[in-house]
């Protein structure tokens, strides 16, 4: 639990700053993507890839502009995510399918240094860099080969995983309180989550959409 | 010789308008640039030793692998156009599908929990080059511009790894082999300087579409997504050590860069 001490810290920061007695927004966010692992041998440092797997989360989040240009977010979200492997079989059988699906809890602190593009009548859009850290707890981990059985395989993994995000999003105002953020991520894993002698570090792509409004003003 | 033509027309253009008397800034960088990569190396891929030439009977490395370049380069901007020079790392390679089917034999000798091997070839290299680029908008805020870059690669290192999908976990681990090519245990400046002495060196072209945000003062972030053309290997190298991989690469990427302007 050593390695969890700086990302939880900073989170706790984050939190702090962000006073709700000035402006503040709450939002509902989706995204989807892929998402897959490293992993490879200590002895000779070397590192391979799964193939990518279909993956999503749904959350809540609360914004809060800090200065004029940046913000900061907080958000909970629950993720699908893992890895995939489409195996080539003998030459006159089908490919073999295996899939390793974990669903988890993610707490997501989060900077967003913004740019406004333009501005309207009543709209305005900006352009946002978006880099943070996650801090996740898994709740469920499966392991399905081909036409086997699922296996749960929860004690292979450690059941924590911590990392940082980056990213750029878009933001329209729908209206004066009211606003549609569209953004890109890249999830990073920091540290091993295998409990194997194999390392493993998770990474993941995806696209989301938050509908946020002012909740303070 | 094409080449050397090339690079001599754009080292003038470079000193030509270096010199004019325009309004100039200058601009340092750092970036990292992941890439979608593919070498193809067939030709020596398919003569690999040992254990290798049985993965490329079992499956070839057809496939493109997520590689990477990082840098630092230096431009000079001037009033519609910014000439610069750039040094970068790179890693580039191929891979292959997951195979089941050793050889299309019954995988019987392997480990009991046998599910599955893929292979990759991977390059590092190091590359020197020049870019010219065209400001296509340009405000305080945002900057944009289209640059094509030109570059020396020389090669470093070349390696083959196999690694196997545990059946009962769906753990990916290391296989049982690994393999290099024309590499020495010396420091890096020394292989370079040899490689580039035995002809072990291709040429770079890019095409880049820069865009530049204001960030704090004078640092600025710019995001901008790159395309990459490798020629073969320049000199005849390949006829005096067969163990040095020659092909074409081709690869595109989203370089991410921290600028500081002065």
């Amino acid at each position: 639990m050593k390695i969890m001490k700086l990302p939880v810290c900073l989170v706790f920061l984050i939190f702090l700053h962000l006073d709700l007695s000035g402006q503040a927004e709450a939002g509902l966010r989706v995204s989807s993507g892929a998402s897959y692992v490293r992993s490879g041998d200590q002895l000779y440092d070397r590192h391979g890839s799964s193939d990518p797997l279909f993956s999503w989360s749904i959350g809540v989040n609360i914004q809060k502009n800090l200065t004029s240009k940046m913000a900061g977010i907080l958000e909970l979200q629950t993720a699908r995510k893992g890895y995939s492997f489409q195996i080539r079989n003998y030459f006159d059988l089908n490919s073999i399918e295996a899939k390793r699906t974990k669903l988890s809890i993610t707490l997501n602190a989060l900077s967003v240094y913004q740019w406004t593009l333009g501005t309207g009548k009543k709209k305005v859009q900006s352009f946002g860099l978006q880099y943070g850290c996650f801090l996740t707890r898994n709740t469920l981990q499966r392991w399905k080969y081909g036409e086997q059985k699922p296996v749960n395989v929860d004690g292979s993994d450690k059941p924590w995983d911590t990392g940082f995000i980056v990213g750029a999003g878009y933001r329209n105002h729908l209206s004066k309180k009211k606003f549609l953020v569209i953004d890109f991520r890249y999830n990073q894993g920091l540290f091993d989550i295998s409990t194997s002698p194999e390392r493993t570090k998770s990474r993941s792509l995806e696209v989301g959409v938050c509908y946020a409004f002012a909740i303070k003003k | 010789m094409t080449i050397r033509i090339f690079l001599a027309i754009f080292l003038a253009i470079f000193t030509i308008k270096s010199l004019q008397s325009q309004p100039k800034k200058n601009r340092l960088e750092v970036y990292y640039t992941p890439q979608i990569t593919k070498t193809y190396f067939e030709q020596i891929l398919e003569n690999n030793p040992g254990s290798f030439k049985g993965f490329y009977e079992t499956v070839e490395p057809n496939r493109p692998l997520l590689g990477y370049s990082t840098g630092i380069g230096y431009a000079r901007i001037l009033k519609h156009l910014e000439l610069g020079i750039f040094i970068k790392k790179n890693l580039r390679g191929q891979r292959s599908d997951f195979a089941y089917n050793y050889r299309g034999l019954i995988p019987t000798d392997t480990l009991p929990d046998y599910g599955g091997l893929y292979y990759h070839f991977k390059m590092k290299s190091v590359t020197f080059g020049l870019t010219i680029g065209k400001a296509i908008h340009l405000n305080d805020v945002y900057y944009s511009s289209l640059y094509l870059g030109i570059g020396l690669d020389v090669y470093q290192i070349a390696f083959l790894e196999d690694f196997i999908i545990k059946s009962d976990d769906g753990l990916l681990r290391g296989g049982c082999c690994r393999h290099e090519y024309e590499h020495y245990p010396d420091n890096q400046l020394t292989n370079i300087l040899r490689h580039i002495k035995n002809g072990y060196y291709r040429a770079e072209f890019s095409l880049a579409w820069r865009n530049e945000i204001k960030f704090y003062k004078n640092i600025h972030v710019d995001i901008q997504p790159q395309v990459f053309f490798l020629t073969k290997i320049l000199k005849d190298a390949r006829g005096l050590n067969t163990f040095v991989p020659d092909g074409i690469i081709l690869a595109a990427g989203l370089q991410l860069g921290l600028n500081y302007h002065l």
